[in-house]
């Protein structure tokens, strides 16, 4: 089947609709933090740690069948410092971020304007390993500068498994204990700005934070969380890891957290316990509940080697038991959804689930059946 | 003489800072440089104890931007250590979720990345005056920028339009690898995915859509930019085909293997431009590193196989030091980066550069010419004959979906590999030992950007950015726009390029990332 280009619009279109935002809801987006002397739009400060960038490429491809990134970013966004898209380089850089800083009231949001900041990667305790820029003459450690932004920052976004668990930065650590935050010591301090945060005291404030894992973040889930953020002036309900449970993209009649959910992180039948509970069985739960395979699972039909286009992967590996996420469901790369599109398990694909969205996450080895990892 | 520091550099991948030397404050040449990779991270101890399998998955987290540029030197390290050939289907699924990175990523650099360099976007009226006066647009170093309005917002709106391309090429990669940045389907031998005749047509559908970006735009707008009377290489400004110029010297592994000779069936050819003749001959064996320069203990000349590297700081996550030392004391030494060299004769080491530039001069398709104006023009021209191929490769797959993807085979005790590719961005390998157990024993990373932005090597002798940049006039110091414009022509990558030892402070690792 060829598909055409309207095919291809009319299918990304329904990505968006199965989303529950539409163009409209973009153009429309409140201004709960606007910028009252300036472009109107919130400002965004996104500061990258120990990462590869894969987090900001995946935001790049983001795109709901009418808007692209680009739309986001002309319409619903100022962001003033991102490493890999401004053009501002050295003291100009850095001069955008302190330039949002001080102009923030000392007590974030209580007068605009105030901004949202995104961490994606890891940050690292160790002095050196990780320097972000130079302000005058004081090279800015990415954990002391963070610190100084997070203070007066509405909202805190963490991104990407690096940003929220410490994600490769793990590997070598405590694999597969419960621990929801990335405590473990590995040799080069990555962990989660939680995890640094919690440990030693500093000031890290839940209430305004979320986490949003993936290795990388699906596009999807960090831009429709911001949307979340700017049309309900408040953060989406959050799991026991601050993952957003669920989305409400369209509140109805303007009154916030009302309007249809979309499902992100949620129980759906189970475990009876976990971050995720209370169960809600309207949630798309795990991967696997929502896995074409699952019918193979449940009948005992199991895969010998992964590759295997037809039975169920979690004998050589798959995470999909443990793992939330809509990836089936939602698709990644604009390739379809209600699976139909792409993920790693996907049939087609015939690999793994590695349960890039869990704390445990990476889990080595990974081609292989675990027991005991905690969901 | 005044020194300008620049920190951070913008778009690029990783934490990029490089001290200038400048003779003067304003037209001034830059005298010396040091590009000082600032991020260090942890891969090459993950890698020791790890299980083969997953060095595809977790190589991949060295780099987002070419993921699967690792995860292709990780499966061919995985292939060549077992004595195994991926299946011909396997190889073709391989080379077109590589081929469509390389198109996402060479376009991804020459407008996302690297326009904002050359227009005045905040000027353009394309997408409405002022829209474009705003972050992450503005503000910008100022400077010479030569286009007119009417360019500018043909380019501009080619910036648009090459955000939907690039898009449309991670599609592609994510039909046959489910998803991207970060693949799912590298397991050596091939690949596991099946893809179906819809899938065929969807990326046939896709990759045509590309491939008219490219011809239509792309090639127009470097031409434009950069062709013979291109706005930087003609009139009265300084001229950038005769700014930045590195090395002269070229280096490529070869990429996109077409046959059971996964050498020489390469369409991008593996060998090098020596400083007078190409030579389709490259001896991984002449490969070395230095550190002398680089906050590392341990000897020089080493070749991957037998490279041992020590941070000079010893890590200790549990108690961080309470004074910043962001400077590890290691007298001469300034970046995280090593200094990789090429044996040329088998024994004189020489400063190579490795690009889409050395792959296309290489390959027989580029004139051996070196400056920012050639590193600019080339990337359209290599994205051309990938797209052209990728569509043979489309056909080829077409005539072979209910044959075999991968071939299993078991992982060899006491294996040993130098896995060779090319990521996006220049020659890429990773160096693998596995130990008796079939675990990982060694592994080891040289990424482009080693290659392209050491530091100083043992000898003294200037990396190929820091060669291209000295002598380049800069108009303002405070804001030297054409030092980024050197810098950005060689697409560097500093997540890729740091190298990280075991927390045990002793056996290493090198890795570069």
């Amino acid at each position: 089947m060829k598909i055409s280009r309207r095919d291809f619009l009319r299918m990304a279109a329904y990505a968006a609709a199965a989303a529950g935002v539409t163009e409209f809801d973009l153009g429309k987006l409140n201004q709960a933090l606007a910028d009252a002397g300036g472009t109107g739009k919130p400002p965004v400060l996104w500061f990258e740690g120990l990462g590869d960038q894969g987090c900001i490429v995946s935001t790049a491809n983001y795109f709901d069948g009418v808007n692209g990134i680009e739309g986001v970013l002309l319409n619903n966004i100022e962001l003033r410092y991102n490493q890999v898209l401004m053009g501002a380089a050295g003291q100009l850089a850095i001069d955008q971020s302190n330039a949002v800083y001080n102009g923030a009231p000392t007590t974030p949001g209580t007068v605009p304007p105030s901004y949202i900041l995104i961490l994606t990667g890891a940050i690292s305790n160790l002095n050196g390993y990780c320097i972000i820029g130079q302000d005058n003459a004081t090279q800015l450690e990415l954990i002391e500068y963070f610190k100084m932004l997070e203070a007066r920052a509405k909202y805190v976004i963490c991104a990407g498994a690096c940003a929220c668990f410490g994600g490769v930065n793990r590997i070598g650590g405590l694999q597969y204990n419960n621990d929801p935050e990335a405590l473990v010591p590995n040799h080069a301090g990555g962990a989660s700005f939680g995890g640094y945060a919690v440990t030693r005291n500093q000031n890290w404030v839940p209430s305004k934070s979320i986490i949003i894992p993936g290795c990388p973040v699906h596009p999807d889930w960090l831009i429709l969380t911001i949307v979340h953020i700017l049309t309900n002036g408040s953060l989406p309900l959050k799991d026991g890891y601050l993952r957003p449970r669920y989305l409400q993209l369209s509140p109805i009649g303007g009154v916030p957290n009302t309007g249809p959910k979309t499902y992100l992180f949620q129980n759906k039948t189970g475990p009876a316990s976990g971050p995720s509970n209370p169960l809600d069985p309207l949630a798309l739960g795990t991967i696997h509940e929502q896995c074409p395979r699952k019918a193979k699972h449940d009948a005992g039909q199991f895969a010998a080697s992964v590759g295997d286009d037809t039975n169920c992967l979690e004998s050589v590996g798959c995470r999909g038991k443990e793992t939330y996420g809509d990836c089936p469901t939602r698709g990644w790369n604009s390739t379809g959804t209600n699976k139909t599109g792409k993920w790693c398990n996907a049939p087609g694909i015939n690999h793994l689930c590695i349960g890039c969205t869990q704390p445990m996450f990476p889990a080595v080895p990974m081609n292989r059946k675990i027991n005991n990892i905690i969901p | 003489m005044p020194t300008t520091i620049i920190d951070p550099i913008p778009r690029i991948e990783g934490h990029m800072k490089v001290t200038l030397t400048i003779d003067n404050t304003t037209n001034g040449t830059v005298t010396d440089a040091q590009m000082v990779g600032n991020m260090y991270r942890g891969f090459e101890n993950f890698m020791i104890g790890q299980e083969p399998l997953d060095a595809p998955l977790i190589t991949q987290r060295i780099c987002g931007v070419c993921p699967v540029s690792h995860a292709v030197a990780a499966v061919t390290a995985m292939d060549v250590a077992a004595k195994v050939q991926p299946t011909p289907k396997g190889r073709l699924i391989n080379n077109l979720i590589h081929g469509a990175e390389f198109l996402h990523s060479h376009i991804l650099h020459s407008y996302t990345l690297n326009l904002q360099d050359y227009i005045d976007m905040p000027s353009s009226t394309v997408l409405g005056a002022g829209t474009l006066n705003q972050g992450p647009w503005a503000p910008i170093y100022g400077g010479d920028r030569r286009p007119s309005l009417a360019d500018t917002n043909t380019l501009c709106a080619h910036y648009v339009a090459a955000l939907t391309a690039r898009r449309k090429a991670h599609t592609i990669c994510a039909i046959l690898g489910g998803k991207q940045p970060h693949a799912a389907s590298f397991i050596g031998g091939g690949n596991s995915a099946t893809p179906s005749s819809s899938d065929i047509s969807t990326m046939t559908s896709l990759l045509n859509d590309i491939k008219a970006f490219i011809t239509g735009s792309y090639i127009p707008d470097m031409n434009l930019l950069f062709g013979p009377s291109g706005y930087y290489t003609s009139g009265s400004l300084p001229n950038y085909s005769t700014i930045g110029a590195g090395s002269g010297k070229l280096l490529s592994y070869g990429v996109f293997p077409q046959g059971t000779d996964s050498v020489n069936t390469c369409l991008l050819k593996r060998g090098i431009y020596d400083g007078s003749s190409t030579v389709l001959i490259m001896d991984q064996n002449n490969i070395v590193e230095d550190v002398l320069h680089a906050w590392y203990t341990g000897a020089d000349n080493l070749q991957p196989f037998n490279g041992v590297t020590n941070p000079i700081i010893t890590p200790d996550a549990a108690t961080p030091p309470s004074t910043p030392n962001p400077f590890p004391g290691k007298t001469g030494a300034y970046t995280w980066g090593k200094a990789p060299r090429y044996k040329t004769n088998g024994t004189t080491k020489d400063v190579y550069e490795v690009g889409p530039l050395a792959r296309m001069v290489i390959t027989g398709d580029y004139p051996a010419q070196f400056s920012v104006a050639d590193r600019g023009l080339v990337r359209p021209l290599e994205s051309l004959k990938v797209a052209n191929a990728m569509l043979g490769w489309l056909t080829d797959l077409s005539g072979m979906l209910s044959e075999p993807s991968f071939i299993s085979y078991d992982i060899p005790a006491n294996g040993i590999a130098a896995g060779l590719t090319e990521a996006i961005r220049g020659a890429l390998g990773h160096w693998v030992k596995y130990d008796s157990s079939k675990k990982i024993s060694h592994y080891q990373v040289i990424t482009p950007t080693c290659w392209n932005a050491s530091p100083l090597d043992a000898d003294g002798v200037h990396g190929t950015i820091e060669q291209a940049l000295i002598g380049t006039p800069v108009a303002n110091a405070a804001q030297p726009i054409e030092a980024v414009r050197v810098i950005h022509s060689f697409d560097p990558c500093m997540a890729c390029s740091i190298h990280v030892i075991r927390d045990d402070g002793k056996t290493i690792s090198k890795f570069i990332v």
